[in-house]
């Protein structure tokens, strides 16, 4: 169901709105917002944000951080929407805080490198370069495809029961409504 | 499913406070030091705790 945002303010409640709905499958932390320049941005509450793996499984930390800019939205008359900017989602260990993986997307702050990319902090001794500072090539990473790699692949304990019908929602609405990549 | 949290919303100098208090507390620097450092190569924008502070505070003036 489409829910016009005839402000940037109200564009930008929608968008965090939406973003939290994923965040709640993994955690009781929020997403934090406002404006920093002429851009928006949000930040995990936490930078540490606790995810609790099943059995006695290492528990893991997720922070995330988007920037964002609120413009008319070309398909609605009198109508705004988000266009991400930028965004970085890191997991780290939580005992000792390093980093796992950390997905990438900065084209304002490194213009020679402008597309999106991962980082992988695994040892592979005869590669002949670090892994950590490869830039593994991604589409677009949506931030609901982050919570359900957790949930699925890492064996994260979801807080929500129904958390695939709301990551395939939440995510359903991005690939929609997004300008590039929406099918990452 | 639980009860909805909603996210937080921050004017404008919180939002920058929050942010600077977060930078000296992963990087112990101040915004200006980090911009600085940033500017001079001393730090590598994609470095781990230093990618999320440049993507939101490198075009600060």
């Amino acid at each position: 169901m489409r829910e016009p945002a005839k402000t940037p303010s109200a564009a930008r409640k929608r968008y965090a709105h939406f973003l939290q709905l994923a965040l709640s499958c993994l955690t009781t932390a929020i997403w934090t917002f406002g404006e920093i320049d002429e851009y928006s941005a949000l930040v995990t509450s936490d930078d540490r944000i606790r995810l609790k793996r099943e059995g006695d499984l290492p528990n893991l930390t997720l922070e995330g951080t988007q920037l964002f800019e609120i413009v008319p939205d070309d398909r609605f008359d009198g109508e705004y929407r988000t266009h991400t900017l930028a965004y970085v989602y890191t997991l780290r260990y939580e005992a000792d805080d390093d980093e796992l993986i950390s997905w990438h997307w900065h084209p304002l702050t490194t213009p020679d490198r402008p597309y999106p990319h991962l980082h992988v902090a695994i040892d592979a001794p005869d590669l002949g370069t670090a892994l950590s500072k490869a830039h593994i090539p991604t589409g677009r990473v949506s931030f609901e495809s982050v919570v359900r790699f957790c949930l699925s692949d890492l064996a994260v304990e979801a807080r929500e029961n129904d958390w695939i019908d709301i990551i395939g929602d939440t995510e359903a609405r991005f690939r929609k409504f997004s300008s590039w990549g929406g099918n990452a | 499913m639980s009860a909805l949290a909603e996210p937080e919303e921050l004017d404008r100098d919180d939002f920058r406070a929050l942010l600077e208090k977060r930078l000296q507390a992963a990087l112990g620097m101040s915004v200006p030091e980090f911009l600085e450092a940033l500017s001079e190569g001393q730090l590598d924008p994609e470095s781990p705790r230093v990618a999320q502070f440049a993507i939101l505070l490198a075009r600060t003036s």
